[in-house]
């Protein structure tokens, strides 16, 4: 899509999986990248955006935008630790899932924003009710799971509805304990056929920053999951280019010390990633 | 209206004989007699009709046989025409009227009904025979009539003309009927207008330009905003509104010197000006800003006569370049209020200091005489860059003089954002009795009371380029507003930590080396700074420790972790000292005094040519190893590991996925 921000979906199909808190420190990390951005809850059943940072007190929604019962410019609040745009979800209320036409309308607001990024949280799964085609709107599709075989088998299936849709998508692990019991990296790359753009390890740091309504990556960025989503964050940033879009992130100095050397095989994440910018 | 099949009932008899006649015995028949009128009968429905709330349709009995119609019973059913499933029913009624013809209204609800084709029915049965009538209609989306666009040039200068451009689309399902645009300007001039435009097809646009001159006399910034409302089948609708703004600047000119005026010294401001009938309601006492920003104030009027006013205002033209009202003429009717919007626009140039603007009124009565007076707005003008944030403020007394209100934006530079900033404003401390009196709101702020004045210390986290915060402050009985004159303002860049955390002492090494051999200490200082500082490291010899390179210096970047090497020579004497390490930074700077212990010199041994150690050494080092070990092969253990099970579990899954999706 050649207008508007770069909007992405940062989607599961299992609950429970850290899509929320992927989604507000992506969008924390991009933002102090100085990019524009513009974090969208759209879980029109649990919006949990404004817990993470502070503004559970904001009753309004993106389901008011695509209701048309509000000026979508008043629905939009800065975060402003970060300075980041924020749309929150509608705690209150009944919940009511919007049409085709309302979330055509949403996506038409979005587009119309002069953001660089519009990262938009959402509920597990498609969506209920409406088709499937509403998901053309997204410029790319985030999977978030975690490293089990439950969660990366609904990942596999999620990501089979994007490739009928001709979405782009990409996935992130999230919750990595290092354990043996758990399924590896190269097993994730092996069976699921897409680029693998982020690792993310599990963190106290992430409850923490819940109970304390700041972003993980503003209490500690030099915190495993701080790390993590930061890696990841600078290969989107690479979608839309920038001095931080660095194909390099990612690589320790030892890494790239073993690398030269030879005595390393090259980071499966990173090499997919360069292959992809390379194409 | 549809007729139905015709029903020809002409008449329906039936017979009951209650036995057969016995012989000889009298006959006796019983028989009972329903005569119905011939009809027919209709429904009657618009083809379309919109998907909300109720519809209500019409059935129609005619008689076709000349005769009055007959009392019956019967049912009206709306049927999907897809599904063949019946989404309605209830009955229906032709009462006796003694007329041939017979027509009556039937309302059903929506809710359950999704778009598509129905067929009403409506059917009377009477004694084994039957006549309904039917129609046909669809349910769809009303006209849904949307703002595509609104553009205007974002600027403009005085007197230009200005040309505003709104497309509209219908994306619904239906026509809309005719468009009425409310189309209006607010801001120094207010303009208003109601277009009406013609109605919509399904997916039609259309593209509207109004083009205006009237709406560019004053400076000053313009909010334009379009609004629509349509028919669509007998409901209103209306459209999310649309707004843009635009500025308008003065032409450039070289304007006159305003002259120095500072206030008078006698501690408190003037009282608010009264002339005959007009009162100034609302007026700032003291409003401040940066040279080369402007900075909105408001002046507030009542007439308080009984007779409509018309009241003229004008900056002295000494000062016309640095102060600009939104309007220059006011009618007021009696008791009316109006507020006039000052603009405040000091230049890159302007001398610092106060500055008492003279604003001269006029009153004029309907038919009678003229009343004038002066008034003064007072001005605070300070230095700044353009790369600089600027920090304006207002104050003003509200509810008769109760409580004092201020107002500070703090604008962020062009060229940076601001992180991690402090604004600290110094408000004399004879303005309030007790620091309760002051409240402050908008930004997370202390007060203190400190060198004669109230401190306020107000934390900014991040403010991004341009844009502009508010923190908003009162005062309960302000005692000596003049005063305020005193105030300072200014933006601290510094981490909200104190000086002594930007640095961080991160690691540091304590050898422990032998009687004359050359040993090294490595220290690593974490900068937490909000800005780039250089970064010098002091490590002080002592007169049995020599240090060959014990000043140090490196460039850091915020959040930098510095590590430096000192290489140090000792004398023979075994002991422990102590050298001061000294760290400082830009605000900062941090001590450590680091421990060199000394070992005596032990005498090597000759059969291995190894160095000495002693025995618990020795073990205590074999102990470590095989941790180490253990740890190792333990955690190997326990780490992800690859398995190529698992891995054609999951490719066995997803080929599953995709051949039964």
């Amino acid at each position: 899509m050649a207008k508007g921000p770069y909007i992405v979906r940062i989607s599961s199909q299992k609950g429970g999986v850290g899509k929320t808190t992927i989604a507000v420190n992506l969008a924390t990390v991009l933002s102090m990248l100085d990019y524009k951005v513009l974090l969208v809850d759209a879980d029109y059943a649990n919006p949990s955006v404004g817990f993470h940072l502070g503004l559970e007190n904001v009753n309004r929604g993106f389901a008011d935008i695509g209701a048309k019962r509000v000026d979508p410019k008043s629905v939009i609040v800065t975060h402003a630790p970060t300075g980041m745009h924020v749309i929150p979800g509608r705690v209150g209320g009944k919940v009511v899932y919007p049409s085709i036409s309302q979330i055509e309308w949403q996506f038409k607001i979005l587009r119309e924003e002069n953001y660089d990024f519009a990262i938009v949280d959402t509920a597990p799964g498609i969506l209920p009710f409406v088709e499937n085609v509403y998901l053309k709107n997204y410029d790319e599709a985030v999977i978030v799971t975690t490293p089990e075989m439950a969660s990366c088998t609904s990942a596999i299936r999620l990501a089979h509805v994007y490739d009928t849709l001709g979405l782009k998508h990409s996935l992130v692990v999230n919750r990595m304990r290092n354990k043996r019991y758990e399924i590896s990296i190269q097993e994730i790359e092996e069976s699921y056929e897409g680029s693998v753009t982020g690792a993310v390890p599990e963190d106290e740091i992430v409850p923490l920053s819940i109970a304390e309504h700041i972003p993980a990556y503003l209490l500690n960025q030099r915190c495993g999951f701080s790390e993590g989503v930061s890696r990841a964050s600078k290969r989107y940033a690479a979608r839309v280019g920038g001095r931080y879009a660095s194909k390099r992130e990612g690589m320790s100095l030892w890494d790239r010390l073993l690398t030269v050397l030879g005595l390393r095989k090259r980071n499966r994440v990173l090499a997919s990633v360069e292959k992809e910018e390379e194409e | 209206m549809k007729k139905a099949s015709l029903l020809t009932l002409a008449a329906l008899a039936f017979l009951i004989a209650s036995a057969m006649p016995a012989a000889g015995s009298a006959t006796q028949v019983n028989a009972s007699v329903t005569v119905i009128c011939p009809f027919t009968v209709g429904v009657g429905a618009r083809s379309v009709y919109p998907r909300y709330g109720t519809v209500t349709v019409n059935y129609t009995a005619s008689s076709t046989g000349g005769c009055a119609l007959t009392p019956l019973s019967g049912t009206f059913r709306v049927i999907n025409e897809s599904t063949n499933k019946v989404v309605y029913s209830a009955g229906v009624t032709i009462p006796r009227t003694g007329s041939q013809t017979y027509t009556s209204n039937i309302t059903f609800p929506t809710s359950n009904m999704t778009n598509t084709i129905y067929i009403a029915n409506v059917m009377f049965s009477a004694g084994g025979f039957s006549t309904s009538g039917s129609n046909t209609f669809a349910l769809v989306n009303y006209a849904d009539v949307v703002i595509e666009s609104f553009s205007a040039p974002s600027t403009a200068t005085v007197g230009s003309t200005m040309s505003f451009t709104i497309s509209l689309q219908n994306t619904g399902d239906t026509a809309s009927g005719p468009i009425a645009l409310n189309f209006s300007i607010s801001g120094p001039r207010s303009y208003n207008s109601l277009l009406t435009l013609s109605a919509l097809s399904p997916g039609q646009e259309s593209n509207t330009v109004i083009i205006l001159n009237n709406v560019t006399g004053v400076v000053g910034t313009y909010v334009a905003l379009a609004a629509i409302t349509y028919n669509s089948y007998g409901s209103t609708q209306s459209s999310t509104s649309s707004s843009l703004s635009y500025t308008v600047s003065q032409p450039v000119s070289s304007g006159p010197q305003p002259v120095i005026n500072p206030p008078s010294s006698g501690g408190t401001l003037p009282p608010l000006l009264q002339i005959p009938q007009v009162n100034f309601t609302y007026m700032p006492l003291l409003v401040s800003g940066g040279r080369n920003s402007t900075t909105l104030s408001q002046i507030g009027f009542r007439n308080s006569g009984n007779l409509t006013e018309v009241i003229n205002l004008t900056v002295d033209p000494a000062y016309s370049s640095l102060l600009s009202l939104s309007t220059d003429t006011v009618n007021l009717g009696p008791n009316e209020s109006v507020s006039v919007q000052a603009y405040f626009t000091p230049g890159a140039n302007l001398p610092t200091g106060v500055y008492s603007i003279p604003i001269y009124v006029t009153a004029r009565y309907q038919g009678g005489g003229t009343a004038s007076g002066t008034g003064y707005l007072t001005f605070s003008v300070y230095s700044q860059g353009g790369s600089q944030p600027i920090v304006a403020s207002q104050v003003a007394l509200t509810n008769n003089g109760t409580v004092l209100s201020g107002i500070i934006s703090i604008i962020a530079p062009n060229n940076q954002g601001l992180r991690n900033a402090t604004l600290v404003q110094w408000l004399p401390l004879s303005i309030a009795k007790n620091i309760s009196d002051i409240s402050v709101y908008g930004l997370s702020s202390n007060i203190v009371i400190e060198n004669n004045s109230y401190k306020i210390s107000s934390k900014i986290g991040r403010l991004p380029r341009s844009q502009t915060i508010y923190e908003y402050y009162s005062i309960k009985g302000p005692s000596n507003p003049s005063s305020l004159l005193r105030s300072r303002y200014a933006i601290e860049t510094l981490s909200p930590e104190s000086p002594q955390e930007v640095l961080r002492l991160a690691g540091i090494s304590a050898p422990a080396i032998v009687g004359n051999t050359v040993g090294t200490i490595t220290a690593s200082v974490l900068y937490t700074g909000t800005s780039p500082s250089n970064v010098t490291f002091l490590l002080v010899p002592s007169p049995q420790i020599t240090v060959q390179n014990e000043t140090q210096k490196a460039l850091a970047f915020p959040n930098q972790l510095i590590t430096k090497q000192f290489t140090i020579t000792n004398h023979p004497k075994n002991g422990t000292y102590i050298l001061q390490l000294y760290i400082s930074a830009a605000g900062a700077n941090l001590t450590y005094g680091v421990p060199v212990v000394i070992n005596p010199v032990q005498p090597s041994n000759p059969s291995s040519g190894l160095p000495y150690l002693p025995l618990y050494v020795r073990i205590g080092v074999f102990i470590v190893l095989i941790i180490a070990v253990i740890a190792l092969f333990k955690g190997r253990a326990i780490r992800q590991r690859y398995s190529p099970d698992r891995a054609g579990t999951l490719i066995r899954m997803r080929e599953q996925i995709k051949r039964e999706s």
